[in-house]
């Protein structure tokens, strides 16, 4: 077993609120005094010749040294996306669905396959558990009248069955009704709309499928939504290569009314021109350092600002979050495209090498944990002698299996950039965070 | 981790480091005295032992919840002590406020204040006392504003190094406080053992958990000491519900507990519990036994005492009145139409009979307990046993015996006789009144060189006037279970007893009668024999009482009673009385009562025959046909075993 070098084992960085050090084993985040930041620096410039403080050593004896250990078999799957729509109305440049199809033909879900997936849920989640069904496409509003029907399905069903359920639905709004709006309020229902900014950002980036402008389209849609408002409001914003500015788009898209609003960038296309390398993942990094630092102002303020990135992260390093994976993807969470074959996400529908099984053939949990295990963040390269490695979990499965991992610098710029605003609002605004154990 | 390098200031940040932080080692359960071996109050020692003796000249106790409270004054110990009196300790005094350096900043002093903090919490501090010079101060604890106000001056006045009196103490010369300062390095020795100047042999351990002592009090982890029994439930759920730690002083609540504050009210200190524990009940069968009491002998008239002739003369009717009084119940018990096991509880009245059913039942067993006991008084005093059955019962009540259904105007008269004779009449005429009397009697003979004898004799009838105590009681309690309901609904209708009933009836009335014989013969060695039987007779006597009860059990559902017929007893039993106290004596007696094994099928051969006659029966008649066969043999068998083991100590 090679040694790991000092700087996969912690990180030391400085916020307004002092010197401070992260460690990587159990995600722990401590106050040092500028000498020992001073100390820790040399160490880490002349690892292997320049101890560590024993102090830090000692901590880094203690406590879990990495992610829990991983499971003896697969966890049982408590959340399905159901690609109730494999077609969409528009035609985004960027689409890694390619308007819903996946690069196939276009497929609707039939309303049998639904109800199997919702009762195969309901077998497979541990009793009392909570259970989520999320509606992906395409723009699964093209199947209203299925979605309709298993909403209202799977919320009997689960009654009866002794579990809670919780809807997720990814949608452009475009085609969103009053109805709709009238049954997202109804059940428990998180809704995130694809908006990618001002009009100008939004008729380039996601024109109608023949071409047209979508903006005035998806605010008459998010205007249902504001009127008859579901659990959650959110906004999610795809940045490419042509972006721009990430602020006035974070200010413009917050101002619409949504509860939150993260940016997600372009890494694994199927068209060509729209995607974020090289160079530009600097530009985005600073980009999404800057809407970091316009949010922790707010924040700082005393004022709500719903930056979904900057919370979550924040959220996280709280808890102290250390992850073996990226996501749920394959291991509580799969996605049920429209013929019933399970893959381990939404976006990995149609990739032979995360297809986990079907409702027909049932699934594979073999193949889950082999999966699970084969993709362990520290068996991954360069993730293993990364020091956010237990914080990112090694990338997106589908963003990877694509490109490689090409975003590291990015991720690991702005979770820096995070552990800075994590300690500087941890000092400032501790309310934030809810009460705490002594130290 | 030497100390002299200076500690970098690490400081936890995110939950996991906090978490990290405080557990790092053992968890924070481990500390020593939140073990519950070393403390609450401790399984092999009490760790609290070690730093009660933390300032030289007081000794203190941590107490669960209450504080550190001044348990001894060691004047030897420290000159410097002010003048606090053994009887200042009576008010109960607490240590309110400590000043010395503490582990967590070594550097200087500081003061802490532990004025109504759990003993537990202030031992941690104790245990964090760096070594050299404390100050303490000692005093009530805290209950006015006034007090709260001087508590704050006086910290004050340590923290400022400002003048304090060593001492001050109130217009009635109470103790207001006390500062007391001493040094003290470590309770250990310099060779690192626990010094046993400051910690005598026994000390360590003088506190353990023992059940019903303070445990029950202080215990930390619900330890089953600590969960002493609060209610009491009878079997059938409703029986009795009591609250145990009640005060047994005050009258028994008419109907139990339904609010915490009513609950509290009227329960004994825990203090109370341990000193007095001998005013506690014992709880067997479901039941709170009688309250002990200090025997205290009553006043009664000299003329009243009974020679040992004249109570030898009494015992023989107690001894028949005992057991006509167990038939009664026995076929009052019978008469009850009740499910053979408790119903549910939405069968309320099935509920009830049952309840009453079995409070008469164990009432009648303890009346057979009572008729041996009388037998075994007899023995003792070199008679013969009393197996007659009274044909009278009471006397001035005087009525014919009668087994009969359990009427109203029947329970009346079994709650009148059962009275205590305090209540009844003052007359010891009364079954207790008698017993009383005897029992005085035999506290007043003179009867030297037989103390012991005098001592069994009186603790027989003590038992039998002890278990006695409750039956007026428990059978006020099955009338309140029936009151809801009439006789023609609780009770079986059973045929006169003088009407002949048909077959196989008649036969199974006649087997009750077998069994009824062969029980009263095994009682009958058993109480010939006394503990040389080693409780083989008793054994058979059991299995016959049982088989009575199934026997007498189906009659009843069938329409007709056990007669419980009357068995003639020989008169003169001299000839088993012989001289020879050697061992083989038993063998000698059973071999002159059961002298061949003829006499063995000759006592069972009435019962084998009835049995015979209900062969090719109905369904249920075969099956219960089948299990006496199977009773019968049981008991068989048992006599073959006791005579067998006779045979082999004669030998």
């Amino acid at each position: 077993m090679t040694v790991l070098p000092i700087s996969a084992k912690l990180k030391q960085f400085s916020s307004s609120a002092g010197q401070h050090l992260f460690i990587v084993g159990g995600s722990r985040i401590y106050d040092i005094d500028d000498a020992t930041a001073k100390s820790l620096e040399r160490a880490l410039l002349l690892d292997g010749i320049e101890p560590i403080p024993v102090e830090i050593a000692a901590l880094l004896d203690r406590g879990p040294a990495g992610p829990p250990s991983a499971p003896a078999g697969a966890p049982k799957i408590t959340a399905l996306s159901l690609n109730v729509a494999q077609s969409c109305n528009m035609g985004c440049g960027y689409c890694y669905a390619e308007q819903g199809t996946f690069g196939g033909a276009k497929k609707v879900m039939s309303p049998e396959t639904a109800r199997s997936s919702v009762d195969r849920l309901l077998q497979w989640a541990p009793a009392d558990s909570r259970v989520v069904v999320a509606f992906m496409g395409g723009e699964p509003l093209l199947n209203r009248e299925l979605l309709h029907s298993t909403v209202r399905y799977a919320a009997a069903a689960a009654q009866r069955s002794g579990h809670r359920c919780a809807f997720s639905l990814t949608t452009n709004a475009t085609l969103l009704t009053a109805a709709d709006a009238e049954l997202f309020a109804d059940y428990p229902f998180s809704i995130t709309v694809s908006i990618d900014g001002p009009a100008g950002v939004q008729d380039r980036q996601r024109p109608m499928l023949g071409g047209q402008a979508s903006t005035v389209r998806t605010l008459r849609g998010l205007e249902h939504l504001l009127r008859r408002r579901p659990r959650q409001l959110d906004a999610r914003m795809t940045v490419t290569a042509q972006s721009g500015p990430l602020v006035p788009v974070l200010d413009h898209v917050l101002a619409l009314g949504f509860d939150a609003a993260g940016f997600a960038p372009v890494v694994a296309a199927p068209r060509p021109g729209t995607e974020i390398h090289g160079a530009a993942t600097a530009q985005f990094t600073e980009a999404m350092i800057d809407c970091g630092r316009h949010a922790l102002a707010k924040l700082l303020a005393g004022e709500r600002y719903g930056f979904a990135n900057l919370l979550t992260a924040l959220h996280e390093l709280h808890k102290g979050s250390a992850r073996a994976h990226p996501c749920g993807a394959g291991a509580g969470y799969l996605s049920i495209d429209a013929d019933g074959d399970a893959f381990g996400c939404h976006r990995l529908v149609g990739d032979e090498r995360f297809r986990f099984g079907s409702l027909a053939e049932g699934i594979d949990d073999e193949r889950r944990f082999h999966h699970l295990s084969d993709h362990a963040v520290d068996l991954q390269e360069p993730c293993r002698s990364c020091w956010a490695r237990y914080l990112c979990g090694g990338g997106c499965y589908h963003e990877v299996a694509a490109r490689g991992r090409t975003h590291c610098d990015y991720i690991r710029g702005w979770l820096g950039f995070c552990l800075e605003a994590y300690a500087t609002l941890g000092t400032a605004r501790p309310d934030l965070f809810g009460p705490l154990p002594s130290r | 981790m030497s100390t002299d390098i200076p500690l970098r200031p690490i400081l936890p940040r995110n939950l996991t480091a906090r978490a990290d932080h405080l557990v790092a080692g053992n968890p924070m359960t481990a500390r020593p005295e939140s073990g519950v071996g070393n403390a609450h109050p401790g399984l092999e020692f009490d760790v609290r032992v070690l730093d009660r003796h933390f300032l030289p000249g007081l000794k203190f106790d941590f107490q669960y919840g209450a504080g550190a409270k001044l348990a001894a004054l060691v004047p030897a110990e420290n000159p410097a002590l002010p003048a606090l009196t053994e009887d200042d300790l009576t008010q109960g005094l607490f240590l309110l406020l400590v000043k010395a350096r503490f582990g967590k900043d070594p550097t200087r002093n500081a003061v802490v204040r532990l004025a109504g903090v759990d003993g537990y919490l202030v031992l941690r501090h104790i245990i964090d006392l760096e070594p050299g010079t404390r100050t303490v101060i000692v005093g009530p604890l805290p209950n006015s504003q006034d007090d709260r106000d001087r508590l704050v001056r006086i910290q004050t006045a340590l923290e400022t190094n400002g003048a304090l009196p060593a001492l001050q103490r109130g217009d009635g010369g109470e103790l207001v406080y006390a500062m007391v300062t001493g040094k003290r390095d470590s309770f250990l020795t310099p060779d690192g053992v626990i010094d046993p100047d400051l910690i005598p042999p026994g000390e360590l351990t003088q506190n353990l958990c023992s059940p019903w002592q303070w445990d029950f009090a202080d215990c930390y982890c619900y330890y089953w000491a600590s969960s002493k029994p609060d209610i009491v439930v009878g079997i059938t759920g409703d029986a009795q519900v009591l609250n145990f730690q009640r005060d047994r002083t005050e009258a028994e609540p008419a109907k139990p507990a339904s609010t915490p504050a009513e609950w509290m009210a009227g329960n004994m200190t825990e203090t109370d519990l341990i000193l007095n524990w001998e005013t506690l009940p014992i709880v067997t069968s479901d039941r709170e036994g009688v309250v002990p009491r200090r025997p205290e002998w009553p006043l009664i008239d000299p003329a009243q005492i009974m020679t040992l002739a004249q109570i030898v003369q009494e015992l023989p009717s107690l001894a028949g009145l005992e057991h006509a009084l167990c038939v009664e119940y026995l076929f009052a018990k019978y008469s009850i139409a009740a499910p053979a096991t408790p119903p549910s509880h939405w069968r309320k009245g099935a509920r009830q009979r049952y309840q009453a059913q079995q409070e008469i039942f164990s009432i009648a067993i303890d009346e057979m307990r009572h008729f041996r006991w009388v037998n075994e008084i007899l023995r003792l005093l070199g008679q013969p046993p009393a197996m007659a059955r009274a044909e009278v019962i009471g006397k001035d009540l005087r009525r014919e015996f009668a087994p009969r259904s359990l009427k109203p105007d029947v329970l009346d008269q079994f709650i009148a006789i059962e009275a205590p004779s305090s209540i009844y009449n003052d007359d010891p005429q009364q079954l207790d009144g008698m017993y009383t009397r005897i029992l005085v009697s035999l506290h007043h003979i003179v009867m030297p060189e037989q103390e012991d004898l005098r001592f069994r004799l009186k603790q027989l009838i003590k038992t039998i006037i002890d278990e006695g105590g409750d039956h007026w009681d428990r059978f006020r309690r099955v009338k309140s279970h029936l009151a809801g309901q009439k006789p023609a609904s609780y009770l079986h209708q059973i045929a006169a007893l003088e009407i002949v009933p048909p077959a196989p009836w008649r036969s199974v009335q006649s087997l009750c009668d077998d069994y009824y014989l062969l029980l009263l013969r095994a009682l009958f060695v058993t109480f010939m024999l006394g503990r040389k039987s080693r409780g083989r007779w008793l054994g058979v006597s059991h299995l016959a009482m049982f088989a009575l009860d199934s026997a007498a059990t189906f009659l009843v559902q069938n329409g007709y009673g056990p007669r419980f017929k009357r068995a003639d007893w020989p008169k003169d039993f001299s000839f088993l009385f012989a001289s020879d106290k050697s061992d083989l004596r038993y063998a000698r007696q059973l071999n002159e009562l059961i002298p061949t094994s003829d006499i063995v099928d000759q006592i069972f051969q009435p019962a084998l025959v009835t049995l015979d006659s209900l062969r090719g029966g109905t369904g249920r008649v075969n099956s219960f046909l089948i299990d006496q066969v199977g009773r019968m043999s049981s008991m068989k068998s048992a006599v073959q075993a006791a005579l067998a083991e006779a045979s082999t100590a004669s030998r």
